[in-house]
């Protein structure tokens, strides 16, 4: 059944456009340059491989009897084992090919071929590479009975592997000059806005705060009430500026969020003598609904420890929760929060609970029982 | 279970048992099978990770490990069950109460030549750890404050050519050369940068203080790498031995910006 690799790279500009000929219900090859360009160019890159894999999987199936799944491949939604609409994988199968292929794989080999551990099924794995720094997807065949010798499997699906390897790796190159095209803009604003608006309301606050102070020491208490408001709202512009600057200057991709938090740690190790120790439980996939959210909150209580907490160790612990859910602990063995401090700094916690909102997550700010303070955030749905 | 059995050796008149030893001693001991579960603890395994002896007897010792350290225990398990010496790791143990303690196992085969069972000893470094840390985190302070100077705090040998021992980064906005090419770079000296003009200045100002064991402070011109000379201050003073010898001396140069404008 298996067809000749001349055969069938003649067949390609047929691609897709024919109908199968039913009479002998054979399945042509899919056309694999309209699937370099379409996940090229994909706007929606899962839903795209979904599609990709709705082809794959009919062409696969007839000629190799095998059910065929993407996994590794890091899309806006996490790791996720991908597959055509028409198959359903057995349970557990996700886990074992997460754990032997993307987290204990063998970097060198390109080709893996084993038994899933307690069942029927072989798997032929073959590595779809997209650049020299991410860690390598897999096109994985999923066989019922026993596994085909690796030429004829591959005559098959080895052009289809490089097709993906080489759309995707299209898709990654474009949606990193993306990133790096909405990073310098954000940049640019920043600089701005910084250059402007900063600087004049850093002026008007230090000017409302002095009116306001002159007005207490008056005997017009309805000129110091509006001096105090005036002297409350510039503060509230400045901190709102601030947090427009910092948020356009801190860029994160989608995924890094394990990666961004120990570049954290080591920035503000440097600015501080307080030990800050990261206990990691997640492993390196982590990914939020908006990494550049949490990122933000997670900064921000580390900002908070050096700049008020008089702490000697800080601890940021990344535990999972369930298969979904984690919580990322920002402790510190300070002096604590107290309801006082807390209103002084009320724009500061405002802010985070907002963020934390945003990303559907739960953010508790609590004393830390053996002293000093303890911020939690619960995020419900982190892929890993 | 042929562990077990050698416990059970009748004690001499004279010899505590081999358990109440074992029990008695502020490390933990293991025994792992040869599927790396734990087939014995003593009672110090209770105190270090919060789990009694019957909750660990045949779970997997990775069960406790940090999964960052995880990879490190599987490799050095292996190269004892293959025969290599005893083999030492620091890993954090992951509490009954999910408290993280750091450890240190040292693991080594029962008997020579047998692949398993493996014996080890579980000890809490948490405290060294923590000291480590602090004192790393100090050091990492006090030069993160040094290098942000912005100026170039030096010590150097008290010669014509000012030879560098140490200088901190700020050196590259005073001279636009970095540390590392003023500390290992033998034709490139402090003494070389300054101006002629106020090099015999410079060498007589700071003997003179330096005989009188005084602060010297100083205003020249320094050549910087892009060929242009730069107005800086320095203020330093001598490094003295207990009898009074000149050591070094050491100080900080500042750079005088131009009045604005």
């Amino acid at each position: 059944m298996a067809v000749s690799l001349p055969l069938w790279r003649r067949s390609f500009p047929r691609l897709f456009r024919e109908q199968p000929v039913k009479q002998k219900e054979v399945v042509c090859a899919p056309a694999l340059t309209q699937l370099v360009v379409d996940l090229a160019c994909s706007e929606d890159i899962r839903l795209s491989l979904e599609q990709a894999l709705n082809r794959l999987q009919s062409y696969i199936g007839f000629h190799l009897q095998a059910q065929v799944y993407l996994i590794g491949i890091p899309t806006p939604q996490g790791n996720q084992l991908l597959h055509a609409a028409t198959i359903a994988p057995p349970v557990g199968l996700a886990g074992q090919l997460r754990y032997q292929l993307t987290e204990h794989c063998i970097s060198d080999a390109n080709e893996l071929r084993y038994k899933l551990p307690g069942t029927e099924l072989s798997v032929h794995a073959l590595q779809l590479r997209f650049d020299e720094q991410s860690p390598a997807g897999w096109m994985v065949l999923c066989f019922k009975d026993s596994l085909p010798d690796s030429e004829q499997i591959n005559r098959v699906s080895g052009p289809v592997a490089e097709a993906l390897s080489g759309g995707l790796s299209s898709w990654y190159r474009q949606q990193s000059r993306i990133s790096a095209a909405i990073s310098s803009e954000k940049a640019a604003h920043a600089a701005e806005l910084h250059d402007s608006m900063a600087q004049i309301l850093g002026y008007m606050r230090i000017k409302a705060s002095r009116l306001a102070d002159q007005c207490k020491r008056t005997s017009e208490p309805e000129l110091a009430a509006i001096s105090e408001d005036l002297c409350h709202q510039a503060q509230c512009a400045y901190r709102q500026t601030r947090e427009l600057i910092a948020c356009s200057r801190l860029s994160i991709e989608q995924g890094q969020l394990v990666e961004a938090i120990s570049q954290a740690i080591s920035e503000f190790e440097q600015r501080s003598a307080i030990v800050f120790e990261l206990d990691n439980r997640v492993g390196t996939q982590l990914i939020t609904e908006d990494d550049s959210q949490a990122i933000f909150i997670i900064r921000e209580a580390l900002n908070n420890i050096v700049r008020h907490a008089h702490a000697s160790h800080a601890q940021v612990q990344l535990l999972p929760l369930s298969d979904t859910s984690i919580r990322i602990r920002i402790e510190d063995n300070g002096k604590g929060i107290c309801a006082e401090q807390a209103r002084q700094d009320s724009f500061g916690m405002k802010i985070m609970q907002e963020r934390a909102q945003r990303i559907h997550a739960s953010l508790f700010i609590l004393p830390r029982p053996q002293g000093g303070t303890r911020v939690d955030l619960v995020i419900a749905d982190a892929p890993r | 279970m042929t562990v077990l059995r050698l416990f059970r050796r009748t004690p001499s008149a004279e010899l505590p048992a081999l358990s109440e030893v074992l029990n008695s001693l502020g490390d933990a001991v293991l025994v792992f099978n040869s599927d790396l579960q734990i087939s014995y603890v003593n009672a110090c395994w209770k105190t270090l990770t919060g789990y009694t002896s019957k909750e660990a007897i045949n779970t997997c010792f990775s069960d406790y490990i940090h999964p960052e350290e995880l990879q490190n225990w599987i490799d050095i398990s292996r190269k004892v069950s293959r025969g290599d010496d005893s083999q030492f790791l620091w890993f954090r143990l992951i509490r009954k109460d999910s408290e993280v303690r750091w450890c240190e196992i040292r693991l080594q085969p029962l008997r020579s030549g047998d692949p398993f069972p493996l014996t080890a000893t579980l000890c809490d470094i948490t405290p060294q750890v923590r000291e480590d840390e602090i004192s790393k985190a100090s050091h990492r302070s006090l030069s993160g404050l040094v290098n942000r100077i912005p100026g170039m705090l030096y010590r150097g040998r008290n010669d014509t050519r000012w030879t560098m021992e140490y200088v901190s980064e700020g050196c590259l906005d005073i001279t636009g050369y970095s540390r590392d090419l003023l500390l290992n770079q033998t034709q490139l000296s402090i003494g070389g940068l300054i101006h002629p003009d106020d090099a015999d200045r410079v060498w007589e100002t700071v003997q003179h203080a330096l005989q009188q064991h005084r602060c010297f402070e100083l205003y020249y011109q320094i050549l910087h790498a892009d060929g242009h000379y730069r107005r800086v201050y320095e203020k330093g003073q001598g490094i003295y031995s207990s009898t009074g010898a000149v050591l070094g001396v050491e100080g900080i140069i500042l750079k005088i910006s131009p009045p604005s404008e």
